[in-house]
């Protein structure tokens, strides 16, 4: 194990938030703790990147540190441009948001989209009682707990993931080597085991991380993961906070998030895999789907949907559902459609999905397994293969909370993170009905337990932010908006 | 109140856990010299993977980079195999390594068997490896 390829995977991502920051004007909301922000940028910083690598990649230009640098230099250069013409970010609020939120906040008042002038009145009567974002409670000392234990494992490489010895990794070191996406390598016939079809951005981070340090190092890409899972657990200690719930759900869910998904990421051996970073791309997207939507809610599910998408490939339609999900939201809330708001959340994760769409056409990457009819005599096998690993000890039970957001779809405040996951929760299920496998048991065996990590933590924060609202609700309705007309 | 308790159990749970799965982990990473499994289940350290990284690193001393590389595992079912080749893939990034007789290669490893017969045909030797064989395709 290399300390400097350690420092070389936090020097990455510790330079990716910085470059994210640069789009605060765009990315902060006002209701945002500072854990959130850093969340927010550092996907953002992701998503620059991928882009950055993409575009060299069609200009022919091959991957190196003085481009990556100059490139960097440049968007930050594009943003701070961008700041000028955009407004200053919001300070953030010291107090968590309470109230509003759901599938659009009509009932607010129609077409008030929370801009970030006078955000701080606006938001002001949606604040509740709570401690202040800085303060570290029970829930976050045992948060920490679990992230070091998770680590020791993954620097191990113990822990390690197949998925990374099989393709992820072998990806990663592969572009390294060859300074760029290796087409040519992805494209060889017997390419076909290692998925190369896939989104990059997973091996791209690793490539980059080799890039600083010199070397592809194995315990650098899995302090990766640590990097992720933390991000994970700031993202759902925020969306605990803006959905309401009590200081001490918030420190209680945010416990229960990290010791769940460390016990799981180290008895299902996860470090490496890129589930992590779509399981962070949902609990990213709670905050702004718990608000009313808004305008730096928009850029933030655009970010997020570009990271999902760029990550892996259900990360694709996880990001159409975000997207359309945020749009409806404002066409619900205002008056008259708006073009804006769905071009703000929907622009970032086009051009991320549309240069993979050809790069992988150009190269005929997409493989025949992908796709098939759909076949409801498999029926009895799937369901068999869920009921299985639903019951996998490594979940210790946690497993069926995946199954729950179609429950929350009844509750406004959790109704449109509800929507996007019962609908990614259904596409895992499309898949499975469609792919041309021999055994449908074993196969959907082999990939629902880390399926439904992808939801699982993200949905134990709207699951712990409904039993809040109802409790709350039951003794005097604080949580309801002023409006002074009736509700539908 | 009830609530609170209900969900301080569920946290205390997640914990229990996270110490189960901890240990077991510790476990099985002390006894790591004696995780003899299948390669679906092979790890990082593992005794197994040491074998095929000495195999490896030999190979890489002779073998050319951007070669491409046969991996053969005679005697094992094709789920096997492919894991096999997928191990070696990663462990010899600059090479194509691809599994035998799925392409024309420049070299076959032959993983603890040397190969006979008709699947010597158009191969020269070019080493007996440390758990394998190597072989130099005269016509790629």
């Amino acid at each position: 194990m290399s300390l400097w390829a350690l420092a070389a995977t936090a020097a990455l991502f510790g330079l990716l938030g910085l470059l994210g920051s640069r789009f605060a004007s765009r990315l902060a909301s006002p209701a945002d703790g500072a854990l959130y922000r850093g969340v927010i940028y550092t996907m953002a910083g992701a998503v620059a990147l991928h882009l950055v690598l993409t575009g060299l990649d069609f200009a022919g230009v091959r991957w190196s540190l003085p481009v990556l640098a100059v490139c960097g230099l440049v968007i930050a250069g594009i943003a701070a441009i961008a700041s000028e013409e955009g407004e200053q970010p919001d300070r953030p609020s010291r107090v968590p948001l309470s109230r509003g939120g759901g599938w659009g906040g009509r009932e607010r008042g129609r077409g008030e989209g929370l801009g970030r002038g006078d955000a701080e009145a606006k938001l002001a009567p949606m604040r509740g009682e709570g401690p202040g974002r800085g303060r570290l409670g029970w829930g976050d000392a045992l948060a920490l707990f679990a992230l070091a234990v998770f680590t020791a494992f993954a620097l191990s490489g113990w822990i390690t993931m197949p998925d990374y010895i099989y393709h992820w990794g072998l990806k990663g070191h592969r572009f390294y080597l060859a300074g760029g996406v290796d087409y040519r390598f992805l494209a060889h016939r017997w390419s076909w085991s290692i998925h190369p079809d896939y989104p990059n951005l997973v091996p791209e981070m690793f490539a980059v991380t080799a890039f600083l340090t010199g070397f592809f190092d194995m315990p650098a890409m899995m302090l990766g993961t640590t990097v992720l899972f933390a991000l994970l657990v700031a993202a759902c200690r925020e969306g605990l906070r803006q959905g309401g719930a009590p200081p001490f759900v918030q420190q209680a869910g945010t416990a229960l998030v990290a010791l769940s998904s460390a016990a799981f990421g180290i008895g299902y051996i996860m470090a490496g895999a890129a589930d992590w970073n779509l399981a962070l791309a949902l609990a990213a997207a709670v905050p702004p789907l718990f608000r009313p939507p808004d305008r730096a809610g928009d850029f933030q599910i655009g970010v997020i949907a570009a990271f999902a998408a760029a990550s892996k490939i259900e990360g694709v339609p996880l990001a159409a559902f975000l997207v359309a999900v945020q749009a409806v939201r404002h066409a619900w809330a205002e008056p008259r459609l708006k073009l804006r708001p769905a071009v703000a959340a929907g622009l970032l994760p086009a051009a991320v999905v549309l240069p993979w769409l050809g790069r992988a056409a150009h190269h005929h990457l997409f493989q025949p397994v992908d796709s098939g009819a759909f076949k409801l005599a498999h029926a009895g096998e799937i369901f068999a293969g869920v009921g299985e690993a639903l019951r996998l000890p490594a979940w210790h039970g946690f497993l069926p909370v995946m199954l729950l957001p179609p429950l929350l779809l009844v509750l406004r405040r959790t109704r449109a993170f509800a929507t996007a996951a019962t609908l990614e929760l259904l596409f895992y299920f499309y898949a499975y009905f469609t792919s041309p496998v021999r055994n449908y048991r074993y196969f959907v065996l082999s990939n629902f337990p880390r399926l439904g990590f992808q939801l699982v933590p993200a949905c134990m924060v709207a699951v712990l932010v409904a039993w809040s609202l109802k409790k709350r609700t039951a003794g005097g309705d604080p949580l309801r908006v002023p409006t002074g007309r009736a509700e539908p | 109140m009830l609530k609170r308790l209900l969900l301080g159990l569920v946290v205390l749970w997640s914990g229990v856990s996270l110490a189960v799965e901890a240990r077991r982990a510790a476990t099985s990473w002390d006894a790591r010299a004696e995780w003899e499994m299948r390669p679906d289940d092979w790890r990082l350290g593992s005794p197994p993977v040491a074998r095929l990284e000495s195999c490896l690193a030999a190979a890489r001393r002779l073998v050319p980079r951007g070669s491409t590389v046969a991996f053969a595992t005679s005697g094992e079912p094709p789920e096997s195999s492919l894991l096999y080749t997928r191990w070696a893939a990663y462990l010899m990034p600059a090479l194509n390594v691809l599994s035998y007789g799925e392409a024309p290669a420049q070299y076959v490893l032959s993983w603890h068997v040397p190969l006979a017969g008709p699947r010597l045909v158009g191969l020269q030797p070019a080493g007996h490896l440390p758990g394998c064989f190597l072989y130099k395709a005269s016509r790629p």
